[in-house]
């Protein structure tokens, strides 16, 4: 069983919408610079 | 005008409302009140919001009065729960509301959009007071996996709500709010609303939108309603459910309005169980049952059964394969959807480790609990390369069977299965806490019909040893206006047995202000 109910696919137009501003998305960021998240170092450090 | 409106269902608070006795202002603020003096003692409640509320209670207020200018047409359109107070449990989105799913990770997060269910009950004109206790990421059967420590049962403070979504069931029950959301993953709105006697339920997956839900399993989880009585428990799921575009799992299939049209009298909902045909699945009066709880549910089988209905009794032969195979299936989605947890984005973070890892390990192994890691661990095995076919695999070839199983009943005929909700009743703190197994088998009744998406509800149909039982009804998929049906026709046939005029026994204590808390109870072993 791959899904309980009996729908088809329902698939929506690929269409671009209004989404969530910068400040809403970062707003709980432990760590933020400007637009971005500050993410820990993921390549080995010097 | 002298009734305390928190002992009122939301139907009458709807109808005094209409009638110009009171306002949303007046039902807001009494619960609130209420809310804020007896939960020292229970915990349902993670945080109220008595300005934003009383704010909603005005614009509901407002929103009356000027469909009283517009007309009779226009307050006949008004929803039901217009003005209502609803609570909401701590996993459901409220825009600028923490949002804690009962854990560490995400103390402090702040929803930033409303989730699809918050959307439909603002628009309905509902008055949201706050947010409920709940298992750590709805993964528990009694509410004592919650990071911010237990809540009590309003039956017997020493005893457990149920689970997950206790803080939910627990405020109706204790009359906080008349209402309240839960979500249902493999018992959690049926079993807390069996364990503190009120109606709970989880409706065909599908039927409510999942957007802006914490997610836990997602092909199992649903969102549904607690009420004191079938009525408010109906008005809340129609005004939450249909088709959502943000979830692509949300059904597009009409709602049904006949929810809202539950009969009045109690005689005409009893007339309802004329001609139909019922099923006791023999496989659910499981090995260990207390016998107080068999002996109600067989009870309330015959009372359906004087009242017109046929109870049979059925098999569903791969019951005892459901608790295995959810414990992969459940497990296994909640290790992939909690991977979103990496304190990078949102929520707990621990830096400045090693490296990555060293703080990804902080970080997850700070803001967990131990039934979470224990259920992602499980989860994460059981997804492994190599173990997927083994397990996975198997366990979802094992719920087509279970869903197979219900498919024949409905086949042959039957309009709705009535069974127990769990073997027993709620049970004393930390009694299931050390053994896992044990907590896990409260759920056995309820869990297969998340495994084959069906609706169910739990209703209460008397007490045993003085605590309540709860009756479970199993319907075919979408079939939830009929069980809702069924629900209030039970109500109608035992309106007048003594058992529904005992009301929580420990609402009482509740009201001392110097009540200790559940934490603080259980801290001290009593």
């Amino acid at each position: 069983m791959a899904q309980v109910i009996e729908i088809d696919n329902i698939l929506r137009e690929d269409a671009a919408g209004p989404s969530l501003g910068a400040d809403e998305v970062l707003g709980n960021a432990p760590e933020r610079d400007g637009d971005f998240f500050i993410v820990p170092a993921i390549l080995g450090g010097g | 005008m002298t009734t305390d409106l928190t002992t009122l269902f939301a139907h009458e608070l709807a109808d005094r409302l209409r009638a110009g006795d009171v306002t949303s202002s007046e039902i807001t603020a009494a619960h609130l009140a209420r809310a804020r003096m007896t939960d020292r003692g229970l915990h349902a409640w993670l945080t109220i919001d008595d300005d934003r509320a009383m704010e909603e209670a005005d614009a509901a207020d407002a929103r009356l009065a000027a469909a009283r200018v517009e007309g009779q047409a226009a307050v006949g359109a008004l929803h039901p729960l217009l003005g209502i107070p609803v609570a909401l449990k701590d996993l459901v989105s409220l825009k600028d509301g923490q949002c804690t799913a009962g854990s560490r990770i995400l103390e402090g997060y702040r929803a930033p959009f409303d989730a699809h269910v918050t959307e439909r009950l603002r628009d309905a004109g509902a008055v949201i007071l706050g947010k409920t206790n709940m298992d750590e990421f709805a993964m528990g059967s009694s509410t004592e996996h919650s990071a911010y420590g237990p809540t009590g049962n309003p039956w017997d403070l020493g005893r457990v709500p149920g689970g997950s979504s206790g803080g939910s069931a627990a405020s109706v029950a204790a009359y906080q709010v008349p209402v309240s959301i839960g979500t249902d993953t493999g018992g959690s709105i049926r079993q807390p609303a069996g364990f503190c006697g009120i109606v709970g339920a989880r409706p065909t997956y599908g039927r409510v939108s999942r957007y802006g839900i914490v997610a836990f399993a997602s092909s199992l989880d649903q969102i549904g309603p607690f009420g004191r009585d079938a009525r408010d428990a109906a008005a809340l799921l129609h005004a939450v459910s249909g088709r959502d575009e943000r979830d692509s799992t949300s059904a597009p299939i009409p709602v049904p309005d006949d929810l809202l049209r539950l009969p009045d009298s109690d005689d005409e909902a009893a007339s309802w169980l004329r001609g139909k045909r019922l099923g006791l699945p023999k496989e659910y009066f499981v090995e260990g049952m207390e016998p107080g709880v068999a002996s109600r549910v067989r009870e309330a089988a015959a009372a359906l059964e004087a009242a017109g209905a046929t109870v049979e009794e059925v098999s569903l032969p791969h019951t005892d394969y459901g608790l295995a195979a959810y414990y992969i299936v459940a497990p296994a989605e909640a290790s992939s959807n909690l991977a979103r947890y990496d304190g990078v984005r949102f929520g707990y973070s621990v830096r400045g480790g090693e490296d990555y890892i060293a703080d990804y390990l902080a970080t997850r192994g700070g803001g967990f609990g131990p039934e979470v890691k224990r259920r992602i661990m499980l989860g994460t095995y059981a997804l492994s390369a190599g173990y997927y076919d083994a397990y996975y695999l198997k366990a979802q070839k094992a719920r087509t069977l279970i869903r197979r199983d219900f498919d024949l009943l409905w086949a042959a005929g039957f309009d709705a299965l009535v069974a127990p909700v769990s073997p027993t009743v709620a049970f004393a703190f930390g009694t299931r806490l050390a053994d896992p197994v044990q907590m896990y088998l409260a759920d056995a009744c309820t869990l297969p019909v998340n495994m084959a998406g069906l609706p169910g509800m739990s209703i209460p149909c008397g007490l045993s040893d003085g605590l309540p039982v709860g009756l479970q009804l199993i319907g075919a998929p979408w079939s939830e206006a009929a069980l809702f049906r069924a629900a209030r026709a039970y109500e109608g046939v035992t309106a007048d047995a003594g058992w529904r005029t005992v009301r929580p026994r420990d609402l009482a204590l509740l009201m001392d202000p110097a009540m200790r808390t559940p934490a603080e109870r259980a801290a001290a072993g009593d």
